[in-house]
């Protein structure tokens, strides 16, 4: 479950922001908060994974606040301001997003956010990795994924599609949207359509690739790029 | 003056007829010159008309980007929740927007006009916040049609908002008072505001509404300020 919290001061965009929230599986709010110090004090006794944050707030402005926080967890900055992006870059915000925005592209900021987990551990909870899960938005439905599950990825159209071990899933993105949101390191792009996860692959046989039981072609400019994971 | 001169030492040579002439010539000279004088005073002035005509177009107003955006957002959420209320929000924004664009580009609207679009500002901002806010706008107009240059007041009023209403957690209040006499009209607007917050100085929309006061209504205006604790009240009268 990543918990988050909503910190806004108008109640309409508590609403968009839950609405959205309620259509993946797997996230739970936690509180509405109208201001910071409300979030404060909220974070002084719980903890969270993620939060919704407005810049413009009574008291204690959104970076302001982000600013008094030691380890903060993943944050979205939500304004109507766009020229405060940049100080958000600064402050290592997950996304920036301009209200109003898109079902769409709210996925791709909470993507970003859940898949850049470089935060160590802080809570008790010891154990293995948290493990790397993405949202993947389907037709009418999101699924969600471990990264690790993943075999490959095949452009086809404004489509990708997504093999896992277990499954086959169509997501409405581009090829190069969706490697933004993988880890660099464990996947190879392979040919202008395909990217593989490496540590799934099997073997590599002149320019095809075998990968679980699937076989993927190598393209003549990502060669390459293969020659130097063989080396 | 020479040529005067060559033409006094010959006059008794000269025949009247060659008299005529000269004065004829010295009519035409000066004749040419007055309208060559006249002409150049007549594009100074305006030239300089033109410019301060180019700056108060530069200084005009328009729907401050973050109440325009703000106001998207919450039109974006209500679509689904309350459709009623989103449509009549639609129509509250467009009017402003068309107010701002088209009118605030004229030289002078009615006072009915610009009560108009302070009533719609002030309805768009009391369904914005989570927080219980205590708006009131109090309105008098005697004469009709009274004529006052475009979007002046708003600015006092989304400072008020603005340095009020968006830094308090609670109890915030905005009493506007706009009261339109025969020959003057007078604005007032008062708010709460949190003393800790940094007061920072007159931001570019004071700035600008105090250069256009002075081009259109040189002498025919009052701006004053007061703070008192947490109060602040902001007063501006016009004359006609």
């Amino acid at each position: 479950m990543i918990k988050y919290l909503i910190i806004d001061d108008e109640h309409i965009a508590h609403d968009i922001i839950k609405g959205y929230c309620d259509m993946l599986p797997n996230l739970e709010l936690q509180k509405n908060c109208y201001d910071a110090l409300e979030a404060i004090q909220y974070l002084n006794e719980h903890e969270v994974d993620l939060i919704f944050l407005d810049l413009n707030m009574p008291k204690l402005k959104g970076f302001d606040f982000l600013k008094t926080l030691t380890s903060p967890p993943k944050v979205i900055v939500t304004t109507a301001y766009s020229e405060f992006a940049l100080e958000g870059y600064d402050l290592n915000v997950a996304d920036y997003l301009l209200k109003p925005f898109s079902f769409e592209r709210f996925l791709k900021a909470v993507n970003k956010a859940i898949s850049t987990n470089d935060k160590p551990q802080s809570s008790g909870e010891s154990g293995p990795a948290k493990e790397h899960r993405i949202f993947l938005r389907g037709d009418k439905k999101h699924t969600q994924l471990t990264v690790d599950d993943i075999l490959f990825i095949e452009a086809s159209g404004n489509y990708t599609k997504v093999i896992t071990t277990q499954e086959t899933i169509i997501t409405r993105d581009k090829i190069s949207n969706l490697l933004t949101l993988l880890p660099v390191d464990d996947f190879l792009q392979v040919h202008k359509s395909f990217a593989v996860a490496t540590k799934h692959i099997r073997s590599v046989e002149g320019n095809q690739i075998v990968v679980g039981d699937h076989i993927v072609p190598v393209g003549k400019m990502y060669k390459m790029n293969v020659n130097k994971l063989l080396s | 003056m020479g040529v005067v001169l060559i033409f006094w030492e010959n006059e008794e040579d000269i025949e009247p007829y060659f008299s005529f002439t000269a004065f004829l010539y010295w009519c035409l000279i000066i004749y040419w010159s007055a309208r060559w004088l006249f002409g150049q005073i007549k594009s100074t002035l305006k030239l300089k008309k033109e410019k301060e005509s180019m700056e108060l177009l530069h200084l005009q107003t328009q729907v401050n980007p973050h109440f325009f955006f703000n106001t998207l957002n919450n039109l974006y959420g209500l679509i689904d929740q309350d459709t009623t209320k989103a449509k009549s929000m639609v129509l509250t924004l467009s009017d402003m927007m068309r107010y701002s664009i088209y009118d605030g580009q004229k030289v002078l609207v009615t006072l009915e006009q610009e009560l108009a679009y302070i009533e719609n500002y002030v309805a768009l901002h009391k369904s914005r916040y989570h927080k219980e806010t205590d708006i009131k706008l109090n309105h008098h107009l005697q004469k009709e049609g009274f004529q006052v240059m475009p979007l002046l007041f708003i600015i006092l009023l989304e400072n008020a908002f603005k340095h009020g209403v968006e830094n308090l957690r609670e109890n915030a209040y905005v009493q506007i008072n706009l009261i339109g006499g025969e020959n003057e009209v007078s604005f007032s607007v008062e708010n709460n505001f949190d003393p800790d917050e940094l007061a920072k100085k007159a931001g570019i929309g004071l700035k600008n509404l105090k250069r256009r006061l002075e081009l259109v209504y040189p002498k025919r205006h009052a701006l004053s300020f007061s703070v008192s604790n947490d109060i602040y009240k902001a007063q501006l009268t016009l004359k006609s």
